[in-house]
């Protein structure tokens, strides 16, 4: 059967399996290179001496890998494993938790902008293991409803962690691949994030403002909360707490953003920088490496892995410019249409499919477009950003944080239902891809 | 039962598993001088206000003492400055300073002379985490009396808070499983033990597995020693002690039944050798004057 065909066949048969969890992603992804290597579609060597039966040169599974977002993840994957045990996350929770004093509106502001700047800056799903059983913990114990408060967290969390290089894997696939610095993320993602992140706040307090009203008169309550903040500051508290770890894996941590801010003198890639750091980081500390090893999530980085193959076989057997010659083409070359249609599709693709294949699916259409219209310079990739970032907040599936969440807190005892979630994420996602597309439009305006 | 009162009351149970009946009992007053100092209400409310926590911490399940008793001398004295038109926010955080400073100061003298309670070569048994536990045998310790703990191991979070304190204080221990305790008749010397309220019927009421070891100590005639601080004197029988039983149902092998437990055990004061309070040791002749002393204050 012709390469391409059996590509297609099964990158979709893939794609089915991950999006009805049929299988575990990365055993998902990894069956289809198999397949793809049986079938003789790809090679498992590096090429040259290997050819198809009509003489051509089979791509190599291995230089299909995109090592740059692997190394990327792997190292921040290191470096939050380092902090993760040091307890620091835990002393910022409880920390969080005493400053709220038991306020409805400053659990919910607190809590969030914690959410919003750890998701930034570490990966959302180690922020919501974090963040969603205190937040349980805290608001049943004052007699609120923790569903609204989990739903809001997992809301932001999503929003947060859009506005880094590192804070979501769409971005690290989208940076590392093609080639943009952390900075350039940070000053063209960071300001509609900020925007959509006060917005959202607001309108999650506008939606219940009976619920976040401040207790004082009730005496009872009042009593309630200080007792709970003991508690939770001994249940939270009794992990082991490592003050040099903590000082040493932020001072790496400080470093580790310096070097991407600084990425456009040092020339150094985001992948590299992370996992320098985050060897160095074990070095220098005297981290048990068994234990870190043990932290870092090794199928999240072979669904990576397993993905860039099957993506990259699609590229080679030019399945992906065909998708770009004759679905985008159509297009035009009308920025306003284009960004749009990028960000809009990507933010509703996102909300129900997983938004890693999609956005590593998309990458090779993206650069197809751009070599077509180089005046559109980086829009598009913004607008698939944005779009694969926030639309993950439309359905339960459309993050890894938000089923991780969704499972902690039904553990605790608090069941949201796929369209409790939906509910609430789909409003929140339309007003956000709304604000995004706005500042797209504003962006589009000042360029032509 | 209202809300309130349940969220308040698992608060409690789960506070004694990992801290004695006094530490939570201060960790009590503090909330409600910090709830009383955030309260927004007028003048002419703040006694209602402060009896209806006051009867939410004195409706517990099971009752916690020595807050319990503190409550009670906390009413009278809001009646009092009631009466006399002199309630404010700043009276109340007075009562409740002083309260606490009584609890922090019996907590100490008892500490002084419990310890004295410990000598070279003993290997003393403990089993829940009480008074003894937090203060008594670390200041044996500091005053480099050479003794070996033998800790009963319970539940995680109860044995994971005296291992740590135990540890902290550089104190010389052996962990093993409660029933495991016959093998060891031979080398332990003592057992010491706390309460969470003596009833005025003369039962203790204690943490769920204590009453197995007290019985089983009193078999092989080794000496019980109990740390009662006299706060603890409960004005109530043994029935009337709100001890909570916990019933669920629960599955095995297909054979569906109830599954039940109770909050706290209750054990005979007779089965006692030793009662250690802040006033010294007293006999089970004397305790009678003692409590009726203690209860003409509430």
């Amino acid at each position: 059967m012709d390469g391409m065909l059996i590509s297609i066949f099964v990158f979709l048969m893939v794609y089915v399996a991950i999006t009805f969890e049929i299988v575990n992603k990365a055993v998902a992804a990894f069956s289809g290179v198999a397949i793809l290597v049986l079938l003789k579609v790809i090679s498992p060597h590096i090429p040259s001496s290997h050819t198809t039966s009509g003489g051509h040169h089979l791509p190599s599974a291995i230089m299909l890998i995109d090592y740059e977002t692997i190394m990327l993840l792997f190292g921040m994957m290191i470096i939050v494993s380092v902090l993760k045990e040091s307890g620091l996350f835990t002393i910022v929770a409880i920390k969080i938790a005493e400053l709220t004093r038991g306020k409805p509106i400053k659990i919910l502001v607190l809590f969030s902008v914690v959410t919003a700047i750890m998701s930034a800056f570490l990966d959302n799903v180690t922020t919501v293991l974090i963040i969603i059983p205190l937040i349980i913990e805290l608001t049943r114990g004052l007699g609120l409803n923790p569903k609204k408060y989990v739903l809001s967290q997992i809301i932001i969390s999503n929003i947060g962690g859009a506005g880094t290089l590192i804070g979501d894997p769409p971005n690290v696939i989208i940076g590392s691949k093609v080639g943009l610095t952390f900075n350039q993320f940070l000053f063209n993602m960071g300001p509609p994030i900020i925007v959509i992140f006060f917005v959202v706040l607001l309108f999650i307090w506008l939606m219940d403002k009976e619920e976040y009203k401040t207790i004082d008169n009730n005496i009872v309550k009042l009593f309630t909360v200080n007792l709970l903040l003991e508690k939770i500051r001994y249940d939270f508290g009794t992990a082991r707490i490592n003050k040099p770890l903590i000082i040493k894996g932020l001072v790496f941590l400080f470093i580790t953003i310096l070097l991407f801010i600084t990425q456009t003198i040092t020339h150094l890639p985001p992948g590299v920088i992370a996992i320098s750091m985050g060897i160095f980081l074990v070095l220098f500390t005297k981290t048990n490496i068994e234990n870190i090893l043990e932290e870092v999530e090794w199928t999240t980085l072979m669904f990576f892995v397993g993905l860039f193959i099957l993506v990259g076989s699609l590229e080679h057997y030019h399945v992906i410019q065909w998708i770009a010659d004759n679905i985008f083409s159509s297009l035009g070359n009308n920025p306003y249409v284009n960004v749009l249609v990028v960000q809009w599709v990507s933010g509703i693709v996102s909300g129900f499919l997983d938004n890693i294949p999609f956005t590593i699916t998309m990458i090779p259409i993206i650069e197809i477009i751009n070599g077509a219209n180089p005046e559109f310079q980086n829009l598009l990739w913004w607008a698939l950003a944005l779009g694969a970032c926030l639309g993950g907040n439309i359905t339960i599936i459309g993050a890894s944080a938000n089923i991780v969440s969704i499972g902690i807190a039904k553990k605790a005892g608090v069941s949201i239902s796929f369209i409790e979630f939906m509910k609430l994420g789909a409003v929140i996602s339309f007003i956000s891809l709304l604000i995004a597309s706005l500042y797209l439009i504003i962006r589009i305006n000042l360029i032509f | 039962m209202n809300k309130d009162q349940n969220t308040i009351d698992k608060l409690f149970r789960d506070l004694i598993r990992v801290y004695s009946t006094s530490a939570t009992s201060m960790i009590g007053l503090d909330s409600m001088l910090i709830a009383i100092k955030e309260l927004v209400c007028e003048d002419k409310d703040l006694e209602n206000e402060i009896m209806k926590l006051s009867n939410t911490i004195k409706n517990t399940q099971p009752r916690m003492f020595p807050l319990d008793n503190l409550m009670l001398i906390l009413d009278k004295k809001i009646q009092s400055l009631n009466n006399n038109q002199q309630l404010t926010k700043q009276s109340v955080l007075t009562i409740l300073h002083s309260l606490k400073s009584r609890l922090e100061s019996d907590l100490k003298i008892m500490v002084k002379s419990g310890s004295e309670w410990i000598r070279d070569g003993d290997f003393i048994v403990i089993h829940s985490i009480e008074e003894n536990i937090e203060h008594l045998i670390p200041e044996a310790k500091k005053r480099g009396i050479k003794f070996k703990i033998l800790v009963l191991k319970q539940d995680i979070l109860t044995t994971g808070r005296i291992l740590k304190i135990l540890d902290e204080n550089q104190i010389d221990f052996e962990v093993i499983p409660e029933y495991d305790l016959i093998h060891y008749f031979d080398e332990i010397t003592k057992l010491f033990m706390g309460t969470q309220a003596l009833t005025n019927d003369n039962f203790l009421v204690c943490d769920p597995g204590t009453s197995n070891i007290v019985s089983e100590c009193h078999i092989h005639k080794i000496p019980i020693i109990l740390f009662l601080k006299t706060l603890k004197f409960s004005h109530y029988p043994a029935a009337d002690q709100n001890i909570r039983k916990n019933s669920f149902q629960d599955e095995h092998d297909g054979i569906e039944y109830t599954f039940s437990i109770h909050s706290n055990d209750i054990i005979k004061l007779e089965l006692i050798n030793h009662i250690i309070t802040e006033k010294g040791e007293i006999t089970r002749e004397n305790l009678t004057a003692l409590r009726e002393q203690m209860v003409a204050e509430y």
